[in-house]
């Protein structure tokens, strides 16, 4: 088995007498495109922080790319890419002179590279920073994460504050340059629907801890929907895989998680004329784990 | 990492600011010398360079702020934290940076000054000011520095990092410690203590930015608390300083009604405290009242008259004001040395005439108080000490029933048990050694000439080479020198320094070997008295240091420190004599004097009763 591209054990953090982490357990394959989700406010960029060495963990432990993440921080830094979430740079900087001064920092900056990726983007290199649209200060901020041909791209809530069209401009440019070329990229994101179709394993962040991981078809595949009407004596209690229960006029709504035939035949049996069966999309998945009613059948 | 890089940037994103701050320090200067230009002088700049310099320190905070500010935010620090970069290498650079940007836009008001042609005209002393500034704008800029890389605000962190300068400098001073005197010690000289001390905060303000830096540490602040704290740390201040002034208390204050005006002067008179020459001092319950002294009217001394032939002179006596006074059963001796001279007019060939008195006699003269006078009652010819007749120091010194004279080089040793009949015991013509002057030496073993006076015991002869070492005349009625426990200590108190403590560690027949023990640094504010330095006395263990406005007292007895006991201070007033009492309370006498106009006299005299602390 290959060595995960970032290794995450029992990491807890705190800001003062506010836990932020509180054991995040988390393991990124090589190559694929990692989506890590949450709500705002639950932990993403404190993990991202820590993983970048920008910050200390209470405890826990952080490999990145088979480095340290608070013992060899420099050299994480030459191996990743990273772009923060409305990345602000130096405004009185021309965009020429921001990309010369940040490979100044990598030794294995690539200028043709960088260059090439500039044209794709089509960034005018004579033009401040500060005068940049906001579309265009996300694609130099990408290309500044790109330019030394990184192994691992961080990528944290790269869209923000982008509009729609921006956004899948930026997204397309993503999925071009990093999914050819066997690059690890964590993308972590609130919006779903932007992670959904790039994202090859999801990871649900909720109130410091991770909820769920996976390969994102596999979550597709076991987490199900059904909507039936329900007998007077079912006892939705029984099922231990309830992830939210939902009244629809006379029928129930259930979604249901590792769902299998055995599973299936006891949602049956507790319905009075049968069941409709549904696949959920990210978004569904999201909120069936992060405020799904589990099993009160009197709040459903 | 490639340094050009990061340096070029810095400049780059600080270089308004140096030019608004460069702009700021030239204004004076250029201002100044146009106006002379103007006038037709030619264009040169003198006294406004050193005002800009003066100003720099506050400059160079802001250039530190700025410097830093660009890379503070949050977003940004983000940014480029987040990039392969030495944290502390990128400090540092971005700290040296700066720091030589700072003190080039300092050196141009120099170069301004060089080029202009009269820095020639300038005083040492003002010269001396601009390697000052210059070391308290490096410490300034690192205290900014650190404060901006932990506060990232550049308004809060020059505010913070100037009362942290100010705090720095003034601090010390308020505070005895005795850290000055150990780094004294390391650098062999008192006066570089400040460049020390700038440089030691600057150092560690530097390499508290790097951890700050490195560790990401962040103060959030907001406006309301930090003035709080500025406010706070005032406040501290205020009390440190109050904690000095006026803590002595007086128990009363007596203003002298205008038939007692005169001679402000207190004499001790066995346990007594005479005032004015006439009137014992009584201490009841903790109020001034005033007596008669008692003298027999039947006891009617027969005065003495001027010898002949020296009619013609004039007179000077010492102790002049102070008397030198004994007490024999119910009777009041005094005694002083009168001396005659003559004055010889020296012409000057294109000069104004000078006056040269010339001194060709001096008695030993005893006094006794009889009917409210102090009528001459005996004396003795003492001229073979006028070796050169000049009359450039003398002493007096009563020690049990003896009294030592002391013209110039040479003295008198006279048997005083019988006042109304002195005899003289020995005689000793220019074997008194030349003083030496104040102590600068600190750390080498240093000798005093013995008196080479017999027939007293050593301890008084001790307490008699050290005082005239050091004070020669006032050594009537004051020392400096302290025996306890038979150890043997002297003190010195020097004009804005500090007070030290000498230890006797030996003596021999011809001299007295001593070494600096500890030293106590005036405060600020006892800086400010010590402008106008007066007394410096010792008495049952107590230093009593008194100047113009200010009488200080320390504890020299209980541990190897000086320990100040108390502060008191009155402005406008003036201290004219100074009598610590039997019951160990202070009797001062004090003159207040606003008398800004001489057309409005305006002068009143007091005698203070202050209860001496400790």
């Amino acid at each position: 088995m290959t060595e995960p591209a970032i290794k995450i054990e029992g990491l807890h953090f705190s800001y003062g007498k506010k836990h932020v982490l509180k054991g995040v357990d988390l393991e990124v394959p090589k190559g694929s495109i990692f989506g890590f989700i949450g709500r705002n406010g639950t932990g993403k960029t404190t993990t991202i922080k820590t993983m970048l060495g920008l910050q200390k963990p209470s405890s826990g432990k952080c490999i990145v790319g088979g480095f340290d993440s608070f013992t060899q921080t420099l050299e994480i830094r030459k191996r990743i890419g990273f772009m923060a979430e409305d990345q602000q740079m130096y405004g009185w900087m021309k965009v020429g002179r921001i990309i010369k001064w940040v490979a100044g920092f990598y030794p294995d900056w690539d200028y043709k590279f960088s260059a090439e990726l500039a044209e794709i983007l089509r960034l005018p290199m004579n033009v401040k920073v500060k005068a940049l649209s906001k579309g265009q200060n996300s694609s130099l901020a990408l290309l500044l994460a790109l330019g030394h041909r990184p192994d691992i791209v961080i990528l944290d809530d790269p869209t923000l504050g982008l509009d729609p069209i921006a956004r899948k401009d930026f997204l397309r440019h993503v999925i071009d340059l990093l999914q050819s070329n066997s690059v690890t990229v964590f993308f972590s994101s609130h919006l779903l629907y932007e992670i959904e179709p790039v994202a090859d394993y999801i990871a649900i962040l909720d109130n410091g801890v991770i909820i769920k991981a996976g390969k994102t078809e596999e979550l597709r595949e076991k987490i199900r929907r059904f909507i039936l009407k329900p007998k007077p004596d079912a006892d939705f209690g029984r099922l231990a895989s309830v992830l939210d229960i939902l009244k629809l006029a006379d029928n129930i709504s259930l979604a249901i998680e590792d769902c299998d035939e055995s599973k299936k035949a006891e949602i049956k049996t507790m319905s009075s004329n049968g069941y409709q069966e549904t696949a959920l999309n990210l978004d569904e998945i999201f909120e069936a784990y992060v405020i799904g009613n589990r099993g009160d059948l009197h709040r459903a | 990492m490639k340094i050009q890089g990061i340096i070029h940037q810095q400049i780059c994103q600080f270089k308004w600011h140096l030019l608004a701050c460069f702009g700021l320090i030239m204004v004076l200067p250029i201002e100044e010398a146009l106006v002379n230009f103007k006038d037709g002088l030619g264009f040169r700049c003198g006294s406004m360079v050193l005002v800009s310099i003066m100003f720099s320190p506050l400059l160079a905070g802001l250039i530190a702020c700025a410097n830093v500010q660009g890379d503070m935010d949050q977003k940004l620090y983000i940014f480029w934290r987040s990039k392969p970069a030495g944290i502390k290498l990128l400090v540092s650079l971005k700290f040296f940076v700066g720091l030589t940007a700072s003190l080039i836009i300092m050196t141009c008001p120099l170069i301004f000054w060089l080029l202009s042609g009269n820095i020639i005209d300038t005083n040492s002393d003002i010269l001396y000011s601009i390697p000052l500034s210059a070391l308290l704008s490096i410490m300034t800029y690192s205290l900014c520095f650190g404060c901006n890389v932990l506060i990232r605000s550049t308004a809060r962190a020059w505010l913070v990092g100037m009362l942290l300068a100010g705090f720095c400098l003034i601090l010390p001073f308020i505070l005895p410690l005795n850290y000055r005197d150990f780094v004294s010690d390391v650098i062999f000289g008192s006066r570089v203590y400040y460049p020390v001390i700038m440089l030691i905060i600057s150092a560690a303000a530097f390499v508290f930015a790097l951890f700050a830096a490195q560790y990401d540490w962040h103060l959030k602040t907001n406006l309301k608390g930090l003035l709080w704290v500025a406010g706070g740390l005032v406040f501290v201040l205020l009390m440190l300083f109050s904690s000095q002034v006026a803590n002595i208390k007086v128990l009363q204050e007596l203003e002298i009604e205008p038939f007692m005006l005169g001679r402000n002067d207190l004499d001790y008179a066995g346990d007594k405290v005479i005032f004015q020459e006439h009137n014992y001092v009584d201490i009841d319950n903790n109020k001034i009242s005033f007596s008669n002294i008692d003298s027999n009217p039947d006891d009617i001394a027969v005065p003495i008259t001027r010898p002949e032939g020296l009619e013609e002179y004039h007179t000077r006596d010492y102790p002049g004001r102070d008397k030198l006074i004994k007490v024999v059963g119910d009777n009041l001796y005094s005694f002083s040395i009168l001396a005659y001279f003559s004055r010889e007019r020296i012409d000057r060939e294109g000069k104004p005439p000078l006056n040269r008195d010339i001194y060709e006699h001096a008695y030993l003269r005893s006094y006794k108080y009889t009917v409210n006078r102090w009528i001459p009652i005996c004396e003795i010819d003492i001229s073979e000490c006028l070796t050169d007749h000049s009359y450039s120091q003398i002493a007096l010194r009563l020690i049990d029933n003896k009294i030592i004279a002391i013209i110039n080089n040479s003295f008198v040793l006279i048997d005083a048990t019988n006042p109304e009949e002195l005899k003289r015991l020995d005689t000793k013509l220019d074997v008194l050694k030349r003083p030496m002057g104040y102590i600068q030496e600190r750390r080498k073993e240093f000798s005093i000439p013995l008196v080479p006076v017999e027939g007293i015991d050593i301890e008084d002869r001790i307490k008699l080479s050290i005082d005239l070492n050091y004070q020669y005349e006032g050594i009537d009625e004051r020392s400096i020198v302290d025996i306890h426990d038979e150890k043997i200590s002297f003190f010195l108190a020097s004009y804005y320094d500090d007070i030290r403590r000498f230890d006797v560690t030996g003596w021999d027949s011809e001299n007295i070997y001593c070494k600096l023990s500890t030293a106590r640094p005036f405060t600020i504010l006892e800086h400010m008295s010590s402008v106008y330095l007066g007394r410096v006395f010792v008495k049952n263990g107590k230093l009593y240091f008194s100047s113009k406005n200010t009488l200080l007292v320390f504890d020299i007895r209980s541990g190897d420190k000086i320990r100040k006991l108390g502060h008191f201070i009155r402005m406008d007033y003036s201290i004219q004599d100074i009598a610590v009492l039997d019951d160990d309370n202070i009797l001062l006498c004090m003159r207040w004097d606003r008398n800004l106009s001489n057309y409005d006299s305006s002068e009143k005299n007091f005698l203070c009763l202050l209860k001496n602390p400790g």
